[in-house]
């Protein structure tokens, strides 16, 4: 019997189905506390003082640890997905300085979840603030704040992508018509189902670490945990329990699951962790945050001549460990399956007092294709074409495959795909998604 | 501290809780009862929904005292405590035919609010445009979800 074509129920609905699915909150282990973390509630700050005594003082809270702490104990946490000359490679899991709403800055360990916040709300920490920047036009303008002063401004990194700018320049500028636009991706909110969440043992004695994780990457929140707690990556074991939706934002070591993995460690007890929806929104990543300063040139039969975009990609407070990698890709996969005689893009990326962005469903893709398809659906209406035939006119044929950008396809079905598609689908679709 | 009286599942239960309990951290936490989930805990998004005296109910927005000589069914009693894909209701059947899941983070509470709807005798539309409503899917979008209630519901 083939597959293909025929439906498949999936293997562990019935799992599902009947509530025996294993979430990390529904894991207890003896002796198990339970954690809540200290959060700024300001964009932009200095911790003065930090005071957890009127917390330590409650029946039921066992610890407090606070920023300083917290800094004592661990490793700065690196970058890795980089992009060439970025100026910020490792982030502290604990600082002295806010940078955003929801930084992590202290974590209460009690017997219970409530007594956890109850204690929270005892914890005294002054802030002596500082101006704040949001939106990555503010973050680069003139006298703008400054989230790293000693960098001299709030770019992490400015990098071109493609054919050389003066050629695109060249092309546009010698072009019949230029279609050139301002558009805006804003930030989203992953929000998936089952927040985040950790539960962490450390065994005393042989020195092992087990991590209950709400995370779709264990193997590198494996590694970043070893050098950010100073563990040998062999005594290191991170679980992936029934995962209840990600989108990419569980694809990190957050700070705030490595304190909990602290705490575990520093208590000998086990410690449990799980993200409330409020926290959620400043704490886990979000996705996208843009700002596309874009331009597609034709010639007066309406061939492609140049498509150029100037990226403003808003990173947030600090680098997240995948850093200007969605940006990165929404300027690789500018170009999409057409031919022009030159293609590129910049990317300036722009530290904000805002949660740090990250991976979110399919990456900085979306708005490559976006920016594009827009700019054509644009050049279309100005110069009185059919949207559907100027694209056919433009793209890459098989005659023409393999070809050098990011539809570096091989088959070249691209023009009769093309055709396929709009014979089998109305255009606007009548129901993109059920 | 005070002890209250409720039957889970058909099961009589004497349990201790703080008033500030919610009813959803006793069904989770303290009868162990796993597959009632937590997701906003604000009443919006449908997961912890449970079956109160037969009729659907967030468990995050109520306290457990207010549980006290009441009925509670959850997800766990809907195909008998077994879980086999033989045991399946004909509803979570149908939103494993249907592809109503992936995650299956929301499907606990679909499955007892659509199961209310059921007995109540809404037919799909109804249930589709009233009922599903209340609950928020962040992997699957709703379309298998309409298909699998379409399959079970007049």
């Amino acid at each position: 019997m083939s597959l293909i074509g025929a439906p498949v129920n999936r293997v562990a609905d019935h799992v599902l189905l009947t509530g025996n699915a294993r979430y990390v909150d529904d894991l207890q282990l003896a002796g198990m506390l339970h954690a809540t973390v200290l959060r700024a509630p300001v964009a932009h700050a200095r911790i003065t003082a930090f005071d957890a005594s009127a917390a330590l003082a409650l029946d039921g809270v066992v610890a407090v640890f606070g920023p300083e702490e917290i800094a004592r104990h661990t490793e700065a946490q690196l970058c890795t997905w980089l992009i060439s000359g970025q100026k910020i490679v490792s982030v502290p899991i604990a600082d002295t300085v806010v940078r955003h709403v929801g930084q992590p800055i202290g974590i209460v360990v009690a017997t219970s979840r409530a007594l956890a916040e109850d204690g929270a709300g005892l914890v005294l920490v002054e802030y002596a603030e500082l101006p704040a920047v949001t939106g990555v036009e503010a973050a680069v303008a003139p006298q703008a704040p400054l989230l790293y002063p000693e960098l001299g401004g709030n770019v992490l990194a400015d990098v071109d992508y493609g054919d050389p700018r003066e050629e695109i320049d060249r092309v546009v500028a010698g072009a019949a018509h230029v279609v050139e636009r301002r558009l805006e991706v804003p930030r989203a909110a992953p929000s998936a189902m089952e927040t985040r969440g950790v539960l962490a043992a450390f065994e005393h004695g042989s020195g092992e670490l087990t991590m209950w994780a709400s995370s779709q990457n264990p193997h590198m929140t494996r590694w970043h945990l070893a050098r950010v707690l100073r563990l040998p990556l062999h005594r290191i074991r991170v679980i992936q329990p029934r995962l209840g939706g990600s989108f990419g934002s569980k694809d990190h070591l957050y700070q705030d699951e490595a304190i909990v993995c602290l705490a575990a460690m520093l208590l000998r007890r086990p410690v449990k962790w799980i993200e409330d929806r409020t926290e959620h929104f400043t704490a886990t990543k979000h996705g996208r945050g843009g700002v596309y300063r874009a331009r597609l040139a034709l010639d007066a039969d309406g061939d492609f001549l140049a498509l150029h975009a100037d990226i403003l990609g808003d990173v947030g407070a600090f680098p997240s460990t995948v850093g200007t990698g969605p940006f990165q890709v929404t300027a690789l996969m500018l170009p999409g399956p057409y031919r022009y005689r030159a293609v590129g893009a910049r990317l300036v990326a722009v530290l904000t007092n805002a949660t740090p962005t990250a991976a979110y469903r399919a990456y900085g893709q979306n708005e490559a294709a976006w920016i594009r398809e827009r700019l054509i659906d644009e050049a279309a209406r100005e110069l009185g074409l059919d949207p559907g035939e100027l694209r056919l006119r433009n793209l890459v044929t098989a005659e023409e495959m393999p070809y050098g950008s990011s539809a570096s396809s091989r088959s070249g079905c691209l023009p009769s795909a093309a055709t396929a598609m709009s014979r089998r689908w109305s255009w606007p679709p009548e129901n993109s998604n059920g | 501290m005070r002890t209250i009286k409720i039957v889970v599942n058909g099961t009589a239960h004497d349990v201790e809780v703080e008033d500030r309990t919610l009813l959803s951290d006793l069904i989770r936490h303290d009868l162990r009862l796993t597959g009632t989930h937590v997701s906003c805990e604000q009443g919006v998004c449908g997961s912890c929904t449970i079956l109160l005296d037969g009729r659907p109910v967030r468990s995050c927005l109520m306290l457990a005292v207010q549980a006290e000589g009441h009925e509670v069914e959850t997800v766990e009693s809907l195909s008998g405590g077994e879980a086999t894909p033989e045991s399946l209701t004909s509803l979570q059947r149908a939103m494993s035919d249907q592809h109503g899941l992936q995650c299956g983070f929301c499907t606990p509470g679909i499955l007892m609010s659509v199961t209310a709807a059921q007995r109540d005798g809404l037919d799909a539309e109804e249930t589709i445009a009233e009922v599903l409503g209340g609950h928020v899917c962040r992997c699957t979008g709703y379309r298998g979800i309409r298909a699998a209630i379409r399959q079970v519901l007049p």
